[in-house]
């Protein structure tokens, strides 16, 4: 238990579930990206995908 | 100029972060991606649809590469959980006990072999846990394995790389595969000099020289001899076998020398025996699936069958502001359901699950638990190798790639040759793939050989073998290794051992090139 306030305090658990959601925001931007740009070809879903992509390339660059 | 130093910058970034700032692969592969996405937006006319086309052609490209990392990394850890990765490595420690032989024959020769049936980073995830059981220090493990399966990877995965070289430059096999198998003899080789110095340093390289050069010369003959006779898909995979068997064997005669401990470092003692498990073979079964279903697989009768069972997105042609065009793709990185390793190796995992539940010796909760360990395993190789495609392809799509590559041949010209290889490495080292090298540069290698007025054959031959050798060094492999014996976020450790060697070796196949094309 000890450890385990020692590891929030740390931020690492923190960093550990940030490091998922990165995971997961390109997982799920990925058939957005290919619907903006390519199925739909709409610039307002394209400039979303690539917004959630950035944001995940800025969560990995933080939490890794 | 300016811009040739722009396209360089992402591959600057990405190996200034891994190498200098010591940052794990899935950070630098971010950072790499957000500096390629700005130049590729400011500096070479891209619009966000370009860029998002390129960042989704890299996400299918890591789909079709993740799919065999997260399905190999999850029948590793079922195996284990079975307690099959236990009983393998007191088979191999039985095997071959000297510590020079054991790094010869599993971390050279099976690892081959391994490449042979399934490649995508499956030997580094197989072989390496094998070595750490063995006794061999995790980072030395990983290390060992990377230069040693590198000399299999072209011919590999059932000779993915070789069709790719072969497809691209419109080549004939029979010209461009026995050529380039002659001209692996060299790095096959040599990888085995590297496994005995990575092994016990000058003391093993020395005791090693006798077996490095019978079980490199039939390797490298039966390599030949495979891709002469007709069969590159098989050459690496039959080759790593006949390593293995002339290996056990040589290493029980006198050409191996006992070893003198106190001029080699001491390897700790293997994992201590455990009792109870499966048998050598049942352990083995998943393994014995994969081969299997891999040969079936290449069947005239199952390949024609299988011919409309894919899966793959099209993509639209693209077309920079500074006109450089990209012509559209249809079915892009496609996964063939029977005969991509992925479904294969699912395959192979629900026979395992069958035998074992009707041998009664599946253990309740092994799935659960192996799925778990493989989630936190493979989270982090994927936001690395996902980030690092993205990167490639976004550059490679938007004129970066072929600007440095032409560069690379109008600063080298006539000692092109010698450089040629690293160019096959450049492509390894930023996608992970000995494939994706021979797409990117095979047709800008062929061209430039054009060029120069040098033979296209040897120069295409090169790339490939140049891509094959840079798996030692890829960071998408690296993560693999690092991944699966427990050294995450350590990748630099792992590079630094891995980079001299690779270089060393990539530098003698480009002066064999060079002294083929221009003395013989």
């Amino acid at each position: 238990m000890f450890d385990r306030i020692r590891q929030h305090a740390s931020g690492a658990i923190v960093k550990d579930r940030v490091k998922q959601y990165a995971f997961w925001a390109i997982v799920i931007d990925s058939p957005l990206l290919y619907a903006g740009a390519v199925a739909l070809d709409d610039p307002v879903v394209t400039l979303a995908s690539l917004a959630v992509l950035a944001a995940a390339g800025a969560l990995a660059l933080w939490a890794y | 100029m300016v811009n040739v130093l722009l396209a360089a910058l992402p591959l600057a970034a990405l190996l200034a972060s891994i190498l200098a700032l010591k940052w794990s692969a899935p950070r630098a592969g971010a950072a790499a991606f957000l500096v390629v996405a700005v130049i590729a937006l400011v500096f070479f006319e891209s619009d966000p649809r370009l860029l998002a086309i390129g960042s989704a052609k890299g996400l299918s490209l890591s789909f079709f590469v993740l799919s065999i990392i997260w399905t190999s990394v999850l029948l590793y850890n079922v195996v284990d959980e079975l307690g099959g990765i236990d009983v393998i490595g007191r088979t191999m420690t039985r095997l071959v006990s000297d510590p020079l032989a054991q790094a010869l024959v599993v971390g050279w020769a099976f690892s081959g072999f391994m490449q042979g049936i399934a490649g995508f980073g499956v030997p580094v995830a197989v072989v390496a846990p094998l070595m750490v059981f063995m006794g061999f220090g995790a980072a030395r493990a990983a290390a060992i394995v990377l230069v040693g399966h590198a000399w299999a990877v072209s011919f590999g995965s059932l000779g993915a790389s070789y069709f790719t070289i072969q497809l691209v430059t419109k080549i004939p096999g029979e010209e461009i595969g026995p050529h380039m198998a002659a001209l692996f003899a060299l790095p096959t080789i040599v990888t085995g000099f590297a496994v005995a110095h990575l092994q016990g340093g000058m003391a093993s390289l020395r005791r090693g020289t006798p077996i490095v050069l019978v079980m490199g010369g039939s390797m490298a003959l039966c390599l030949w001899a495979l891709a002469w006779a007709g069969a590159p898909q098989v050459a690496s995979l039959v080759s790593g076998v006949v390593g293995c068997g002339v290996g056990w064997v040589v290493a029980r005669t006198p050409l191996l020398p006992s070893p003198t401990t106190a001029t080699e470092p001491e390897q700790r003692s293997a994992a201590p025996e455990t009792q109870g498990g499966p048998s050598f073979h049942m352990a083995f079964l998943p393994y014995y699936a994969v081969l299997a279903l891999n040969i079936l697989s290449q069947v005239p009768a199952v390949k024609e069958l299988g011919a409309s069972l894919f899966w793959g997105l099209d993509y639209p042609a693209t077309e920079t502001g500074t006109g450089y065009a990209v012509e559209a793709e249809d079915s892009y990185a496609k996964i063939r359901l029977l005969r991509h390793p992925a479904p294969l190796i699912l395959l192979s995992l629900a026979l395992t699950y069958g035998v074992f539940l009707a041998r009664r010796s599946w253990k309740p909760g092994a799935g659960l638990s192996a799925a778990r360990k493989t989630y936190s395993q493979c989270v982090p190789t994927s936001v690395g190798i996902a980030t690092m495609v993205m990167m490639a392809v976004v550059m490679t799509d938007t004129g970066m790639t072929v600007l440095l590559g032409r560069t690379i041949a109008d600063i080298t010209q006539t000692a092109f040759p010698v450089f040629s290889p690293f160019i096959g490495v450049l492509g390894t080292f930023m996608t992970g793939s000995n494939t994706n090298s021979n797409v990117m540069f095979g047709v800008l290698q062929q061209e430039t050989a054009g060029a120069l007025g040098v033979s296209a054959v040897t120069i295409a031959a090169v790339q490939s073998i140049g891509g094959s050798l840079g798996s030692a060094i890829a960071p998408a492999k690296v993560l693999v290794g690092t991944a699966i014996v427990g050294l995450s976020g350590k990748e630099g450790e792992v590079m630094k051992r891995t980079i001299p060697y690779c270089l060393l070796i990539v530098l003698l196949v480009g002066i064999q090139a060079w002294i083929i094309l221009n003395l013989l």
